[in-house]
């Protein structure tokens, strides 16, 4: 018998087994970085931040679990901003405590939605589950921060990075450590003080400390994004600086992205078409949200002036008898009035970026967590 | 801002409406120093807040209007709303919408309006508040004008309490014959021989809590003094409980086995904290709200002038009075 056949059963079974790994989410699809550094990367969650999830309860956990990529329902607007920051330079990475196993339906999800990615991480459940380590299941910090620091570390970094969340649980600290971390304010000592804080597994914290030390240093996170998914009020994030902006809809999130001159004017108003195609918003709202912005101090008035005069300027030059385009009129009146009610008037904002204690951050957010989880 | 939990609460209850979703846009006016602070450590949804900022300090205004009313005022006259919610002083209310508000077609005098919890509840949406009008302290009332303020509060008892033949009422001293000035008297007769109000007669003061009617039309200085008795008679009640409860053993005792029912009657003694009242008579609503109203007597209030908006109040109302008083 040639070698070849000899070989056969045990080339079949690795084939079998490599594909059933794949399928229940044992087997991750390696890490590719930029071999050419990104102008720009974008790192984003994935439930609560871009997809409207519920996994409050076990019957929620199921639902989302079984439902199709076409039940999915993504926030309005989420998929126009993720389109939009699909340019050249730009690099789109997404980290989610989704399991490995819906990667097929999620991928599908976000083609449906011409969403475009370079990196798609989701968390190895069935590794933990084999591993014995349930804690790991419902666990964020020891999840998130070392995937975040393991993408940078995997090819050259970019200089800016904009980062996007939400407040269900631990983002707003995962990726505030991920930008202190990445700007060498955060001694290694300190930092394994806040893994063992978030009770992460001894390996597991090792492994993110020695990712810590690697990743490269220089370039920052310019801004972090927390979508208020359970409307938490903006004043507890106050504590964590100027750089993270919670956000009550993907209005705002195009809004500040134009402000920092990532987006232009037509991008941010095309994310406006899509929340008014969705149905769940007006040109008001829109409109207050923009107010909003301004009042927390978010956008200044001559940038908010601005997008208003360039979507006057649209109106008046481009005629829409199909109603593809934004009701680029109504929406700068709207913008307008709303600047001169505020009668100039902003909340005033902190400009520095302080020093946060992690772990007494961390066991809040247990705290949090566990109240929630008690209501529930 | 107004009343006297002025901002926090009112705040506060445009945070709750906000949340509650469904087609609204919330205008919050006053400082916004102090609004927009409270507004930050509370849930809400900012997409259905505006603001608009009115600096402190003493009105500019000739007649001393306060600052926030008259800026409420122009704002809902000019479109910028489609009612006005308040627990500000009534005076400054009622010379702001007649300097600044249009009245409906055939309006001699707008209507200040209170609700009453009653013993019978009323209409699909099982309302247990009565519609009083007129409460206004300042002015009586001709009997054309007393029929012309049970048409708007039939339009406004069908429309909210989605109640479909409401009971008109006569406030008088005594109901059968029904005492009080000519104009009552006139009026009772005007109203047996209106074909579009459901009248049911007179009717006393006590007889307000039993429910029996839905909408009771007043002079507004009786309907005041009315009113005010019977919110201060509640509150006596519930004193008068708690004083007992301080009292002998055997009293204590016997408040305690009460506790439950007492606590089912604080709906109906704090009123006021559950709903607002509205001024009828203009092309703009107005709901007030109790001075003393917590957060969730605004909520309420958004809620019921959202709804009133909904259904069409205000055309209805002009309907009703344009048919010629």
């Amino acid at each position: 018998m040639s070698e070849r056949l000899r070989d056969m059963p045990r080339r079949l079974t690795t084939r079998l087994t490599t594909r059933l790994a794949h399928a229940i989410g044992l087997v991750e699809p390696p890490l590719l970085g930029a071999s050419v550094a990104p102008h720009h990367t974008f790192r984003w969650d994935l439930d609560k931040t871009y997809l409207r999830t519920e996994f409050d309860s076990l019957r929620d956990l199921l639902k989302a679990g079984l439902e199709e990529a076409t039940d999915k329902v993504a926030y309005p607007g989420a998929a126009a901003v993720l389109r939009s920051l699909h340019q050249p330079e730009h690099r789109i990475c997404i980290v989610s405590g989704s399991p490995t196993h819906m990667r097929t339906v999620l991928a599908a999800k976000l083609a449906l939605d011409g969403v475009h990615y370079d990196e798609f991480t989701l968390k190895n459940n069935a590794r933990n589950i084999l591993r014995g380590r349930f804690r790991s299941l419902r666990a964020q910090i020891p999840y998130k921060l070392p995937a975040l620091l393991a993408s940078r570390c995997a090819g050259a970094p970019a200089p800016r990075e904009s980062m996007f969340g939400d407040d269900a649980e631990a983002d707003a600290i995962v990726y505030c450590l991920y930008a202190d971390i990445v700007a060498d304010r955060i001694t290694q000592f300190d930092l394994g003080r806040v893994l063992e804080a978030a009770r992460a597994y001894p390996d597991d914290a090792a492994r993110t400390l020695e990712l810590a030390r690697q990743a490269p240093r220089g370039g920052g996170v310019d801004r972090i994004f927390i979508h208020l998914d359970r409307r938490s009020p903006p004043s507890m994030f106050r504590a964590f600086g100027p750089r993270l902006v919670p956000v009550f809809n993907y209005f705002q999130i195009a809004l500040v992205l134009y402000s920092d001159g990532v987006l232009d004017a037509r991008q941010v108003l095309f994310v406006a078409k899509e929340m008014l195609d969705s149905g769940q918003f007006d040109v008001p709202q829109l409109a207050n949200s923009l107010q909003d912005l301004m009042y927390r101090g978010r956008v200044d008035r001559p940038i908010v002036l601005r997008l208003a005069s360039e979507a006057g300027a649209a109106a008046e030059s481009v005629a829409d008898a199909s109603g593809n385009l934004p009701p680029y009129d109504r929406i700068a009146s709207a913008f307008r009035e709303r600047v001169d009610q505020l009668a100039g008037f902003v909340a005033p904002l902190t400009t520095s970026v302080p020093l946060l204690d992690y772990v007494r951050l961390v066991d809040e957010e247990h705290v949090h967590r566990r109240r929630r989880e008690t209501r529930v | 801002m107004g009343g006297d939990n002025a901002p926090r609460e009112i705040v506060r209850g445009a945070a709750r409406a906000s949340l509650a979703g469904g087609p609204l846009d919330i205008l919050l006016v006053g400082d916004l120093d102090v609004i927009g602070g409270e507004l930050s450590r509370i849930r809400h949804d900012a997409s259905r807040i505006r603001l608009c900022h009115v600096a402190p300090g003493p009105s500019t205004d000739p007649h001393g209007l306060p600052s926030h009313v008259r800026t409420i005022a122009e704002l809902v006259a000019a479109g910028e709303g489609d009612a006005a919610v308040s627990a500000s002083d009534k005076m400054a209310w009622l010379e702001a919408t007649a300097r600044f508000w249009r009245p409906l077609p055939g309006v001699t005098r707008p209507a200040l309006a209170a609700v009453f919890p009653t013993e019978l509840r009323r209409g699909r949406m099982n309302d247990p508040f009565a519609l009083v009008l007129d409460v206004n302290a300042r002015a009586d009332a001709t009997a054309a004008e007393l029929v012309q303020f049970a048409k708007m509060g039939v339009v406004y008892a069908s429309l909210i309490s989605r109640n479909e033949a409401p009971r008109v009422a006569l406030l008088a001293a005594s109901n059968h014959p029904p005492l009080g000035p000519v104009e009552v008297a006139d009026a009772d007769v005007a109203m047996r021989k209106a074909s579009n109000i459901n009248y049911v007669g007179a009717l006393e003061g006590t007889q307000i809590p039993r429910g029996v009617a839905d909408v009771i039309v007043s002079a507004g200085h009786l309907g005041n003094v009315v009113l005010s008795m019977l919110e201060a008679a509640g509150e006596t009640v519930m004193q008068l409980a708690e004083y007992s409860h301080r009292a002998k053993v055997t009293s204590r005792l016997s408040a305690l086995a009460l506790t439950t029912a007492l606590q089912s009657l604080r709906p109906f003694t704090e009123w006021h904290q559950y709903a607002g009242a509205p001024l009828l008579g203009y092309h703009d609503l107005l709901l007030r709200v109790h001075p003393r109203a917590g957060a969730n007597a605004f909520a309420n209030a958004i809620r019921v002038a959202a709804i009133a908006t909904s259904r069409g109040l205000l055309p209805a109302l002009a309907r009703a009075t344009g048919d010629g008083a």
